[in-house]
């Protein structure tokens, strides 16, 4: 197990080394001049030459990207072109509306999406189940966007006491989290329904009930922990594409998250800001997926043994 | 020293599909005794194990008990609310399986697995569960019980697994112990360990066994009484001894020439023709009939009830006088 966790821990770090180095070239080769941007179309040569001198950009790309890389390790990130801050206030200040918004919208979906997706399960077949899942598909189809502005409109707009942007009060979570939670509570109640109903028909769980215990443990100690590890690696690839920002709803709602950052920073080519926000969620995404892996070997403890299952 | 531990009387299942009612099993009638064993033999799809799903009210969907009784120590078990069978089984009456190597949870380990058994009906703590878990294991003849009690299944042989599974069992001290195919999934040095290890059971605890199996040398080995079953209903229920002595049901005689080593003649492998018939497609006289060697007009129209004297019961119109049939 040790020896694995190392493994892991340094093919961690090779791959944000390899991210690294391709959102750094990817982005200085990427056509437009910042600078042309800044100082606006008819701006003299020079004047272009002296800022491109200043920000360091005249240097040779390996250099900038040493330079850029021991800074990055260091915790400086470097400054905005166009704010003048450091690159590392900003992300954190982004960074916090999406966590928060992730984190409570992740959280409306587990509980639904499990309780539906168990519910539906136990019921296969029936009317409980057919409505339940119809349910599941028109949230995954709906677009989370269209939801939100569905939400805003038929919510937001009746009761005055709900918010429909910012995040400022804890009143003004309840539409940006249920139009994206409803979404991955979709999705989750889906793949917990296919997993469970696999596990249903197995040899063990027809000893649970023939040692006469009651449903509610055979439910939730025998199946449903034999049914965690595709549930594990859909809760995992969710929360990645969560914290690199939902762009479009962070956008309905007008909330300053990761994904509104990220793509006004991109149109502007703030090289700075897009290289430290892509390496934050790469760093994010490559820690998930870590968790996600000491969790499969939690749940399963043949995963652990290294045996096959 | 007689004292009834399970009555089944006239029991029924049934499954209900698109394609009609299929008859799974059909008026079976038995009673067990205290430390006796009763095999049941026949073929795959006899409805072995659906009679034992009848008994224990577990028969899956689409398929239900469409009549009978099951009395287990007086009280009848057919209709009782699934609450109460819940506290019935794994405590009076538990099962073991074919499969050791599926019907463990791979993910918890054969110590908990056993003492949530005797949780499940004893209001004892955590700690004397996993105590009395641990005994048991000790007492299924396994070495090293606290290494295999902290073991998830997927560390140990089938061999040791199915002990697992029958440590399970006894762990209530079960009036009523069913094994259903319990060696056929082992290899044969383990199976005589585990067919032993049934015996002593039943010995120490004084269950009653139902023993199922399609193998007819085990069933010579294990059991006091023998119901041969073929499709759906008992054709022959008669004394192990006189089971092998003077089988009666041309079935049975097959069975039993079907064991390598009992055949007369040359050393070639006897089989019986033909397959059991589809529950959808029963002939219309005895279901036998199609591969009977004896079978005749009246065979083809008629179903023959069970006939014979109460201590050899057999499904056969050669027997109609309650004599024996002459072997051929």
């Amino acid at each position: 197990m040790k020896q694995y966790l190392i493994k892991r821990v340094l093919l961690a770090a090779g791959i944000l080394f390899a991210i690294s180095i391709i959102t750094f070239f990817v982005l200085n080769i990427i056509p437009g001049d910042p600078v042309a941007l800044m100082l606006g179309d008819n701006a003299d040569p020079q004047a272009i030459e002296t800022v491109r001198h200043n920000l360091g950009m005249d240097k040779p790309l390996v250099q900038q990207y040493l330079e850029w890389i021991t800074g990055f390790m260091t915790g400086n990130m470097g400054e905005s072109y166009f704010q003048h801050k450091p690159v590392s206030s900003m992300l954190v200040t982004s960074f916090g509306y999406t966590a928060r918004l992730a984190a409570v919208s992740y959280a409306v979906a587990l509980a639904l999406g499990l309780s539906i997706g168990i519910i539906a399960a136990l019921n296969r077949g029936n009317a409980i189940d057919h409505t339940l899942m119809t349910l599941a598909v028109a949230g995954i189809s709906a677009p989370s966007f269209w939801v939100a502005i569905v939400l805003q409109i038929f919510i937001g707009l009746r009761f005055k006491a709900i918010p429909i942007s910012g995040l400022g009060k804890p009143a003004a979570y309840l539409l940006p989290c249920l139009s994206l939670g409803m979404r991955y509570a979709a999705s989750i109640a889906r793949i917990t329904r296919t997993s469970m109903l696999e596990v249903m028909n197995q040899d063990f769980i027809r000893t649970a009930r023939a040692k006469g215990l009651s449903r509610r443990r055979t439910v939730m100690v025998h199946m449903f922990r034999n049914a965690l590890i595709p549930i594990i690696t859909v809760v995992g690839t969710d929360l990645t594409t969560l914290f690199a920002g939902s762009m479009l709803t962070e956008s309905v709602f007008n909330i300053p998250g990761m994904g509104a950052l990220l793509v006004d920073n991109i149109t502007k080519r703030d090289i700075p800001v897009v290289q430290g926000g892509v390496m934050v969620v790469a760093m994010l995404c490559v820690l998930i997926y870590l968790a996600v892996d000491l969790l499969y070997a939690a749940v399963d403890p043949n995963i652990r043994l290294g045996g096959d299952r | 020293m007689s004292e009834t531990v399970l009555s089944v009387e006239h029991l029924s299942v049934a499954f209900f599909t698109e394609r009609g009612v299929l008859p799974t099993v059909d008026d079976v009638s038995f009673t067990l005794q205290k430390s006796k064993t009763i095999g049941i033999v026949g073929e795959s799809g006899c409805g072995k194990s659906m009679t034992v799903n009848g008994i224990l009210q577990m028969v899956p969907a689409p398929g239900r008990v469409t009549g009978g009784s099951v009395k287990l120590g007086g009280e009848e078990l057919v209709g009782m609310p699934e609450k109460k069978l819940a506290g019935k089984r794994g405590s009076e009456i538990a099962l073991i399986f074919q499969e050791p190597m599926t019907s463990l949870n791979p993910l918890m380990t054969c110590g908990r697995q056993i003492s949530e058994t005797i949780l499940a009906h004893k209001r004892i703590s955590r700690a004397e569960a996993d105590k009395r878990a641990l005994h048991l294991i000790e007492q299924v003849g396994i070495p090293m019980p606290e290494k295999v009690f902290h073991s998830i299944p997927g560390e140990l042989s089938g061999g040791m697994r199915q002990r697992i599974v029958i440590a399970m069992a006894l762990c209530n001290n079960p009036a009523v112990l069913i094994c259903d195919e319990p060696t056929t999934a082992l290899d044969v040095t383990v199976q005589a360990q585990i067919l032993r290890l049934i015996n002593d059971i039943k010995r120490d605890f004084g269950s009653g066994v139902i023993f199922i199996t399609h193998d007819m040398g085990v069933i010579r080995q294990m059991a006091d009484d023998v119901m041969v079953m073929y499709a759906g209903q008992v054709v022959e229920y008669v004394h192990v001894d006189e089971l092998f002595r003077n089988p009666l049901h041309p079935y049975t005689q097959g069975l039993i020439r079907c064991i390598p080593g009992m055949n007369d003649s040359d050393g070639e492998l006897y089989i019986i023709e033909g397959s059991v018939p589809m529950r959808n497609a029963l002939p219309k006289g005895c279901l036998f009939a199609p591969r009977c060697p004896y079978a005749t007009e009246r065979c083809r129209l008629e179903r023959p009830g069970l006939l014979g004297t109460p201590a050899h019961r057999v499904r056969c119109f050669r027997n109609e006088d309650g004599k024996g049939v002459e072997k051929t």
